[in-house]
């Protein structure tokens, strides 16, 4: 155990812990030290390190106060569980209707639509490979093709994710789906996933074809678009989920993530937009790792790092618009195709931690992801094992439970430090802002 | 993995189709590269015609191809052309994610194998190296 000031400290203290010392050192077999993926050395034990309420406040806070470490809601999870929200889409409009009834039979409560590659690409569906069209994602080309996709869901309530790095052309359907159906835009909700381009640009390369700096303009003005007119629509989720599946350790796509989102804030502010108006839109997405109390932690200061962010870069005068509101995915890297239901176990931690981690919306992954687009039976197993965690586990029941663990907090001020290194390089470097640097996190 | 004196195996590794995730066939060109292979990469979205006239062009023995969606479901119809082109001899390997029933529609259209998640570093430059070879010595015999 770290030796470090602590107020209980007596003799008998002391003696104590040198004497478990001593027979820790005796009895344990490896000396391997013991690292986790950020490349932070974890030690077999923790003990007491914050010294008082005093900075309590300051370095964590309570729920729903900034700088948000314990979550950003009063309430979390016990008044609110997390959106289940689960990435979907194959084939025509009307099988991915089928599908996406299905899942709200199954308990969803949240519902995304991934499209055809074509359709994210910005190809004319005549124009790609016949054998290609609907294999992996639905292939939506018109707000006809929307309109049978959304067929029977009720989207004046249901929250909707469109997985668009356009990032506005399936937007655009939804809404006019939503003039057919006679439903005020000001009654849609959702989010415009994957509009991070820069995260495209870097590490998952599904991007529309645009420049980065056209890229960047259009998002700018969508956002603005958005906030005009859709109120209950976040326009932006800066993605850090690409980098760590692309290689990013956790700590570094947490800092790029963070990055990123700067940039973009900086981007409206210039365009005359109002911090505490569009922030509080701001929305993340990340990858949860089978690393459980590393991504507890890297979740935990990221929410402090982006309360502080957005006071001091950004000038955010309100509470609610220094929010870090984020969706996890479970991570499809760490599942392996050999002895693929493992794949069930693996999810599971990987969703506790992000559940423990304070998320507020999450897609858990079909154990056969490594083989091919979910089945049925493999994707309902993925939203009953949500259905379990949150049912049957306790885990709604203490907001924050991991608050106050030696080791947790510790692990979040250790994470804190790495993220605010790598966002340090970033920003002297310039990789957000000047697209030729952006190699230096590129995967 | 080549024998001493002898010309370094050419190997494409590409991706077609429209899927962009493209770490899989960046590791596995460093790993070619590695073990002293020559390795032309490309970036993603090449479309059919474009493999087939580079795996001339380039003269390669092999043509790796990495598919993570559903990208893979075109290989036959690269396999037809790269007939056409009279390549016969250059050998097709798939890496990624190919579902266990379409494994024969590849395997079928003339794809030496699919090595798929988990398959480990060694596996894939012996594997690779072993239809280089077969693709080599097929090139130089019909030249002959």
């Amino acid at each position: 155990m770290r030796r470090r000031t602590n107020p209980a400290s007596t003799d008998l203290y002391d003696q104590a812990h040198a004497q478990w010392e001593k027979e820790y050192d005796q009895n344990i077999h490896s000396k391997v030290p013991v690292q986790n993926r950020s490349g932070i050395p974890i030690q077999p034990l923790y003990g007491p390190t914050r010294d008082s309420a005093e900075n309590y406040l300051e370095a964590l806070g309570f729920p729903g106060q900034v700088p948000y470490t314990r979550g950003i809601y009063t309430t979390m999870h016990r008044g609110k569980t997390w959106s289940q929200r689960q990435l979907i889409g194959q084939g025509t409009p009307d099988e991915y209707n089928k599908r996406v009834l299905q899942l709200i039979d199954a308990g969803t409560t949240a519902i995304s639509l991934i499209p055809c590659n074509s359709v994210y690409r910005g190809n004319d569906c005549d124009d790609v490979p016949l054998p290609l069209l609907g294999t992996c994602g639905t292939v939506i080309n018109t707000a006809d093709h929307m309109d049978s996709a959304l067929k029977g869901v009720d989207i004046g309530s249901i929250s909707t994710a469109m997985n668009d790095p356009s990032p506005f052309t399936l937007l655009s359907f939804v809404l006019n789906t939503a003039d057919r159906r006679s439903i005020s835009w000001q009654h849609i909700s959702g989010t415009s996933n994957q509009s991070d381009f820069l995260s495209h640009f870097v590490a998952n390369h599904m991007f529309f074809r645009l420049s980065l700096e056209g890229a960047r303009r259009i998002l700018v003005d969508h956002i603005a678009f958005c906030r005009q007119r859709i109120p209950h629509w976040n326009p932006l989720s800066v993605v850090g989920q690409h980098m760590q599946q692309a290689g990013a350790t956790p700590a570094q796509a947490m800092g790029f993530t963070l990055s990123s989102a700067l940039q973009y804030g900086r981007d409206c502010l210039e365009h005359g937009m109002d911090p505490d108006d569009f922030l509080p839109r701001f929305t993340f997405f990340f990858d949860i790792s089978m690393s459980l109390f590393e991504e507890v932690a890297k979740f935990r200061a990221g929410r402090r790092i982006w309360a502080n962010l957005t006071q001091n870069e950004l000038g955010a005068k309100t509470a609610h618009a220094r929010r870090f509101k984020f969706h996890g995915q479970t991570s499809g890297a760490d599942l392996t195709r050999q002895q693929p239901l493992n794949n069930i176990t693996r999810v599971s931690t990987q969703a506790i931690a992000g559940i423990l981690g304070g998320l507020q919306s999450l897609h858990t992954d079909a154990y056969d992801e490594v083989s091919n687009v979910p089945n049925e039976h493999p994707a309902r197993i993925a939203v009953a094992t949500q259905n379990i965690l949150r049912e049957e586990a306790g885990l709604c029941d203490v907001i924050d439970p991991l608050g106050g663990s030696w080791y947790v907090e510790d692990l979040t001020d250790q994470m804190e430090k790495k993220i605010l290194n790598v966002m340090a390089v970033v920003e002297n470097e310039g990789v957000c802002s000047r697209p030729s640097n952006r190699d230096w996190f590129s995967a | 993995m080549n024998a001493p004196n002898q010309i370094p195996y050419r190997i494409l590794v590409t991706k077609v189709g429209l899927d962009g995730h493209d770490r899989g066939s960046r590791i596995v060109a460093a790993y070619l590269r590695d073990a002293g292979m020559e390795v032309i990469y490309t970036p993603p979205w090449q479309s059919l015609d474009a493999v087939v006239r580079l795996a001339g062009d380039e003269d390669v023995d092999l043509v790796g191809i990495s598919s993570l969606s559903t990208d893979h479901l075109i290989i036959p119809d690269l396999m037809s052309r790269l007939t056409a082109a009279d390549l016969t001899h250059v050998r097709v390997v798939v890496g990624g994610i190919v579902p266990d029933e379409e494994y024969p529609l590849l395997l079928e259209s003339g794809v030496s194998a699919i090595l798929g998640p988990g398959t480990d570093r060694g596996t894939i430059v012996e594997q690779i190296s072993g239809f280089a070879a077969a693709a080599r010595h097929e090139r130089d015999t019909e030249f002959i």
